[in-house]
């Protein structure tokens, strides 16, 4: 068959492309260098005649009399009694779990002292406070206690059967972060209110709330003039700007959790398209992100993200797009091309006039759409509006996840690092082709506890692989159900119970994996280090629990105040994320040595504290100043000053659209700290790094667009190797040029990069030199100058990083 | 194979012969530096030697070395990513820069942003001079996989071209 010009040109020039030649085998010189080895080969071939290998020697039989008939059954009949044996001996080597369960080896050696771990201890003194009734003692318990204690404690209070447990229990129900059927909190709550003959009374108060989850409306509500509902009034058009009636329109919430609610119930457009609805926002926090969902016979369901916060309750600019429905198809296949069944094939949209909210993640049905893959490993997503960009992941057991987005960098906060083209498929196409790869690694994992023992009691596992820009992700195990808890699912966990798991489906590679606990979420053994590599796809680890210091943070305002809500990170290698109580108070358990706490969202120049854990484990204190709540107004302006349509972000923050005018609001910022942060317009023609102070209160900040040119490259090491460090955050500082030179810095921003390449928008009008420093390896390197022009892309190639330039600067 | 299992230097020698080559590229394949590949292809005979004894399946010689020699490479890029000093001084890194032409980067450029599994393929076939067979015994795979994977990975290799304006052939 004859092949095309182009394809013959294609291996021409990549045949031209080779680096030098092929080397030569100079065996000579390599058996010089290598002369122990040679020995080796020697010593150890002359082993192999003498004594063939007992497996190879079975294997060799084995074939060789499995010609006949009779030895067929002369096999069968060896492995049925090798399979008998087996059994015989895994049974008489475990023995059924008891508690506290204990391993072959300790029964082997010694028998167990009569000394019971904390855990234990605590069980027994819950045990007795129940026995005597002790409803203060066991409440005490519930705040000090570990888990297991604490799914206990929170049992026996559900059978005492007291009301005045119920406020304790509720606080805790709702930190569950579990399935909700599961919630051991609720299901005591809900026995004493059974007891108490409350049951009717409580669920007329509850309609909304889903089933099992406690809903903040059961705590003392505050007085209505605290909470007002959100107003929503806008219009909804078709591509072409005409209005749609009688489409409808509804509001609704996401957690952080990515659980979902429905604030309001549908209500119809009007023959103008406008939709006016109230949605109440009393079960809303801060936190949580609002939607509109739009529904209309003949479109694709469409959905919008006010420019919201939690606290503006009148917004009169919604306007929802709705498209045209399409669909997208393709086939999943493994790396022999046969197509692969059962896949779950999940994609996430976004408007492409809007390519930066893909890194945002959002969460929402409105955006969401799956499929499983047929007998055939085809699949079709239905109902895709016609105009979106899709990132698709893939799952599949014994098969590596898939994600269109992996392996590229992560959005940090000042500048966008996406390329639609590259990361995202655009809705429409039927020719998708994604190949899963075999699942290669396996991890199996025990967690054992301080005192000996396999752990048995409810535990999260929580894992990352830096070297593959995975993670983290966690599974959780409670009662011989493992489930995972994050939705980027990178490999596929399954529980063997008593503390045992396995993952499998991993990538090459090195992997850190710890042990928390599902309650409270601190880590209750140290960070382990486990390495799949390419000659071993089978690995191990054993995570050991170890004593820890208790740790409170108070977080405090200047005047005083406590500061409830606020997110705070402690730890050292994995960070546990924890909010502060209404008290202001967080509660971290840290090991011994050096920990990091910092403060999230108000403060965003907040340096953090170092604790150090003595050897002693004494509990500590830390005191945690944040700036004030501040709610920053801006507008985002064009070079004449007219509004923009866009969005922008700060440092640590989310994105926030602008409405027609170009108004943005971006809450809880400290007045007094430094704001960073990184604007664009929806084309993505215009953009601004902008750093400063706020406004004052009341103030507006403005937001002053400039014309970008687009500067990408790759950072190179001095071995002219792709920095591939994960993450390694690099910082690109832009400096003017004039006739003197260099004459000051004027911008400077952050991204993760995985893979050493970058993109950066940078405003155009002047000679510009673009540096990159790379904290981690203390490498830096620069670019020519350049003097950029609007609009276009400049690639600066291979930036290496070296330290001659680093000493240099 | 067996002599050489039977510590034969000479039947180890044709060995190393035959397969030296093809370890340097698919080491490269990895590490994309050319000393290092050999580096890691020497190493991988080391290895070779310590272990040949235990080789089970003579026929699977070919994907048990390239196997080694994924991880040696490998190995390389964990030692690689430790805090970096002065190695092998200023000669070495001025002979990885690329003096060749503009073209000739962007292809090479287009090829290292493969996938690594796809990269292999490519680097064996072009830069090896080996053929779908020769490939898919060495790696332990079908010929129909490696057929596959070189099928995507020009596909992808063109389209990354096309990006960058590179000129269309002829």
């Amino acid at each position: 068959m004859a092949r095309s010009k182009r394809a013959d040109w294609l291996d021409q020039i990549i045949r031209e492309a080779k680096p030098g030649q092929t080397p030569r085998a100079d065996f000579d010189a390599w058996r010089d260098a290598h002369a122990v080895a040679i020995r080796q080969l020697r010593q150890r071939g002359a082993t192999i005649p003498q004594s063939e290998p007992f497996l190879a020697l079975i294997s060799r039989l084995a074939r060789n009399s499995a010609r006949s008939r009779t030895g067929k059954l002369a096999v069968a009949a060896a492995v049925v009694a090798g399979a008998f044996i087996l059994l015989t001996w895994r049974a008489g080597r475990q023995s059924p779990p008891a508690v506290p369960p204990t391993t072959a080896t300790d029964q082997a050696t010694s028998p167990r002292p009569e000394v019971l771990d904390p855990e234990q201890e605590e069980l027994r003194l819950a045990d007795d406070l129940f026995t005597r009734g002790d409803v203060q003692g066991l409440l005490s318990l519930l705040h000090s206690a570990r888990s297991r204690t604490v799914f206990a404690v929170a049992a026996y209070l559900g059978r005492i059967g007291d009301a005045s447990s119920v406020p304790t229990l509720q606080a805790l129900a709702a930190q569950w972060q579990g399935s909700p059927q599961d919630n051991p909190f609720q299901k005591a709550i809900d026995q004493i209110r059974h007891e108490n003959g409350q049951d009717e009374a409580e669920s007329t108060q509850n309609t909304q709330a889903p089933a099992g989850v406690l809903q903040t409306t059961q705590e003392p509500e505050p007085s209505p003039s605290e909470i007002s509902p959100l107003t929503c009034r806008g219009v909804v058009v078709d591509r072409s700007g005409s209005p749609i009636r009688d489409a409808e329109v509804w509001a609704q919430s996401c957690t952080e959790n990515l659980k979902l609610t429905d604030l309001t119930t549908p209500v119809p457009t009007d023959p103008q398209g406008t939709f006016s609805l109230t949605a109440p926002t009393d079960n809303v926090d801060a936190t949580d992100r609002v939607y509109l969902l739009c529904r209309h016979g003949g479109h694709a369901l469409g959905w919008l993200r006010p420019p919201t916060d939690g606290q503006t309750t009148d917004l009169n600019d919604c306007r929802i797009v709705l498209y045209r429905p399409t669909f997208v198809a393709g086939i999943v296949t493994d790396t022999r091309g046969r197509g692969v069944s059962g896949a779950l094939v999940e994609a996430r949209m976004t408007p492409a006039h809007e390519p930066a909210s893909v890194q945002e993640y959002p969460c929402t049905a409105g955006n969401e759409r799956a499929a499983q893959t047929d007998a055939t490993g085809r699949f079709i997503l239905k109902d895709v509006p016609e105009n979106s960009l899709l990132s698709l992941s893939v799952s599949r057991r014994g098969y590596r996840h898939y994600d269109s987005r992996e392996g590229y960098g992560q959005f940090m906060g000042t500048s966008p690092y996406l390329d639609p083209e590259s990361h995202t498929i655009r809705a429409g196409r039927r020719d998708i082709e994604i190949e899963l790869l075999p699942a290669e690694g396996q991890i199996n994992v025990q967690v054992v506890r301080e005192q000996g023992g396999l752990h048995d009691g409810p535990v999260v596992l929580r894992c990352e692989s830096p070297s593959n820009g995975l993670g983290p992700w966690f599974c959780r195990y409670d009662r011989g159900d493992c489930t995972l808890m994050e939705p980027a699912q990178r490999g596929i966990c399954t529980s063997q119970g008593h503390g045992r798991f396995r993952i499998d489906g991993l990538p090459v590679g090195q992997y850190l994996i710890a042990a928390a606990d599902p309650l409270s979420g601190d880590l209750i053994t140290p960070l382990t280090e486990v390495v799949i590599r390419p000659s071993q796809l089978h690995a191990g680890a054993t995570l050991r629990a170890a004593r820890t210091a208790r740790v409170t943070v108070r977080a405090r305002t200047p005047t005083g105040e406590p500061v409830g809500g606020l997110l705070l990170t402690a730890g050292s290698g994995f960070m546990v994320r924890k909010r502060t109580d209404a008290d202001g108070l967080c509660l971290f358990r840290l090991f011994e040595g050096d920990s990091a706490i910092q403060s999230h969202g108000w403060d965003c120049d907040s340096a953090g504290h170092v604790v150090r854990v003595t050897p002693d484990l004494a509990d500590r204190q830390i005191d945690m100043p944040v700036g004030m709540p501040f709610l920053l107004r801006g507008r985002l302006v064009d070079e004449s000053g007219s509004p923009v349509r866009g969005s922008v972000s700060l440092l640590l923050g989310g994105w926030v659209s602008t409405d027609a005018d170009g108004r943005f609001v971006i809450p809880h910022r400290a007045p007094d700290a430094r704001l960073q942060g990184y604007a664009r317009d929806a084309e993505g023609k215009r953009a601004l790094v902008f750093a400063g102070t706020p406004p004052s209160a009341g103030g507006e900040l403005e937001v002053r667009l400039e014309r970008v040119a687009v500067f990408t490259g790759r950072a190179m090491d001095q071995h002219a190797n792709p920095i591939v460090e994960a993450p390694a955050a690099f910082s690109l500082d832009v400096q003017e040029v004039d006739s003197t030179g260099y004459r000051y810095s004027q911008l400077r921003c952050e991204v993760f990069i995985f893979d050493g390449r970058f993109r950066l928008d940078v405003p155009v009008g002047r000679p510009l030199r673009m540096g990159i420093y790379c904290p981690t390896l203390q490498l830096r390197g620069r670019a020519e100058p350049i003097d950029p022009a609007p609009g276009q892309t400049y690639d600066l190639g291979d930036m290496v990083l070296d330290p001659a330039s680093s000493q240099n600067p | 194979m067996e002599a050489a299992q039977r510590g034969d230097v000479e039947s180890f020698a044709a060995l190393y012969r035959r397969y030296y080559a093809t370890m340097v590229w698919l080491a490269y394949s990895i590490l994309l530096n050319r000393d290092q590949a050999q580096d890691a292809a020497q190493q991988t005979f080391v290895k070779v030697c310590e272990n040949l004894a235990d080789l089970k399946r003579t026929d699977r010689f070919g994907p048990w070395l390239a196997a080694i020699c994924r991880n040696e490479a490998q190995q390389l890029i964990r030692a690689r990513r430790q805090p970096v000093g002065p190695r092998r001084g200023e000669d070495f890194y001025a002979e990885q820069i690329d003096h060749g032409s503009n073209d000739h980067r962007l292809v090479r450029r287009a090829i290292d942003d493969l996938e690594p599994m796809y990269r292999e393929i490519v680097v064996l076939h072009y830069y090896n001079d080996m053929e779908y067979r020769q490939i898919a015994a060495a790696l332990g795979i079908t010929e129909h996989t490696v057929r596959g994977r070189l099928f995507r990975a020009r596909r992808q290799i063109e389209k990354t071209l096309r990006k960058k304006g590179f000129p269309e052939g002829l």
